[in-house]
């Protein structure tokens, strides 16, 4: 033993948890300091211990439903994610065709090209179509933040 | 407008269940089933909750930290850990969850409404509640995982992140702390 740490303080510490001192024990507590303070610490530390003894935790059948529900969420979320990216490329998607295609049209109907895209058939279709990649990038935007919304909620 | 939304939508729930399916069912194959759970938490959620109130000093803050310990346990650790590997992993968890929130919170100081009523003896709870507040919470819960839980040095260093060899001045400085605190009524007695 030296002045602060005693070899035989787990042997105090497994007596006081189980409650059965070996013999000889108790008198080297009496005698040795790191014992004796030890044993007052862990004692009250014992009683600490069944002072909060009723407070149970909550029933495992209850812990195991919160933890499937938050698992479930946790699925959708993740598959949700591939969702968000679409959306969102989508909607670059989007600007960047109407940045590029958009001007490039203006300035050949201003040059009178009769290129077909630029006669009145063509443009329709342009026009169809950056209607369509618009509203798909709606829906996705629309559907992304419904199922946000379920999953918070 | 309404009825292309709709198609979206139905077109949306069959994309985002087929997106679920292999995500849920991955993750079941690499869990536990609910009787495997009950016997894991039976053996091993009393202690934990134990440990979480008197470090925190607070029954709400323990639920919470129990739940998201085995929460965390299940999507991390497959189901076959044995008991003996799952007790201290647990404990390993949850004392990271505590360390987060006194990071994040500073909940570090313990309650002063924390409620002892099975205390059979007022002076041990007074006791108790003066020295859990005074103790840093780093302190409360050596002080519990060594004597409470008669965990080793090594098996303390396993469910708290320290190193084994810090845990001794650690322990021992706690000790000497909490003792120095309790010293008045020793010496009364």
């Amino acid at each position: 033993m030296t002045g602060n740490v005693c070899e035989r303080e787990p042997l105090v510490i497994a007596a006081l948890r189980s409650g059965e001192w070996p013999a000889g024990l108790e008198e080297h507590v009496a005698a040795c300091p790191a014992c004796a303070e030890t044993k007052r610490v862990a004692q009250l530390f014992h009683q600490a211990h069944v002072a909060s003894a009723p407070l149970q935790p909550q029933p495992a059948n209850i812990v195991w439903q919160k933890l499937q529900a938050r698992r479930r969420q946790l699925a959708i979320r993740r598959a949700t994610q591939c969702m968000t990216l679409m959306c969102v490329l989508a909607a670059l998607y989007a600007v960047a065709f109407v940045a590029w295609y958009l001007p490039d049209l203006w300035n050949r109907q201003l040059a009178s090209d009769l290129t077909p895209l630029s006669s009145g058939v063509g443009l329709a279709g342009v026009l169809t179509a950056i209607f369509a990649v618009l509203l798909g990038s709606c829906c996705f935007a629309y559907l992304g933040s419904r199922t946000d919304f379920r999953l918070r909620s | 407008m309404e009825a292309i939304l709709h198609f979206a939508e139905l077109a949306g729930r069959s994309v985002l269940g087929a997106a679920i399916a292999p995500v849920a069912a991955g993750r079941e194959a690499s869990s536990m089933d609910e009787q495997s759970f009950h016997s894991l938490y039976a053996a091993t959620a009393r202690p934990i909750h134990s440990y979480v109130v008197a470090v925190t000093g607070s029954r709400d803050t323990a639920d919470d930290v129990l739940q998201e310990t085995y929460f965390r346990f299940l999507t991390r650790r497959a189901a076959a850990m044995p008991l003996e590997e799952a007790r201290p992993y647990l404990f390993r968890i949850a004392s990271n969850l505590l360390r987060d929130r006194w990071r994040s919170r500073r909940e570090e100081q313990w309650p002063e409404n924390f409620e002892q009523q099975h205390c059979a003896d007022l002076n041990a709870q007074l006791d108790i509640r003066r020295i859990m507040q005074a103790l840093k919470p780093k302190e409360r819960l050596l002080l519990w995982l060594a004597y409470v839980e008669g965990m080793t040095h090594t098996e303390i260093a396993a469910a708290t992140g320290l190193t084994a060899l810090s845990v001794r001045p650690l322990l021992f400085r706690a000790r000497r702390k909490a003792a120095a605190l309790l010293q008045p009524e020793g010496k009364n007695q």
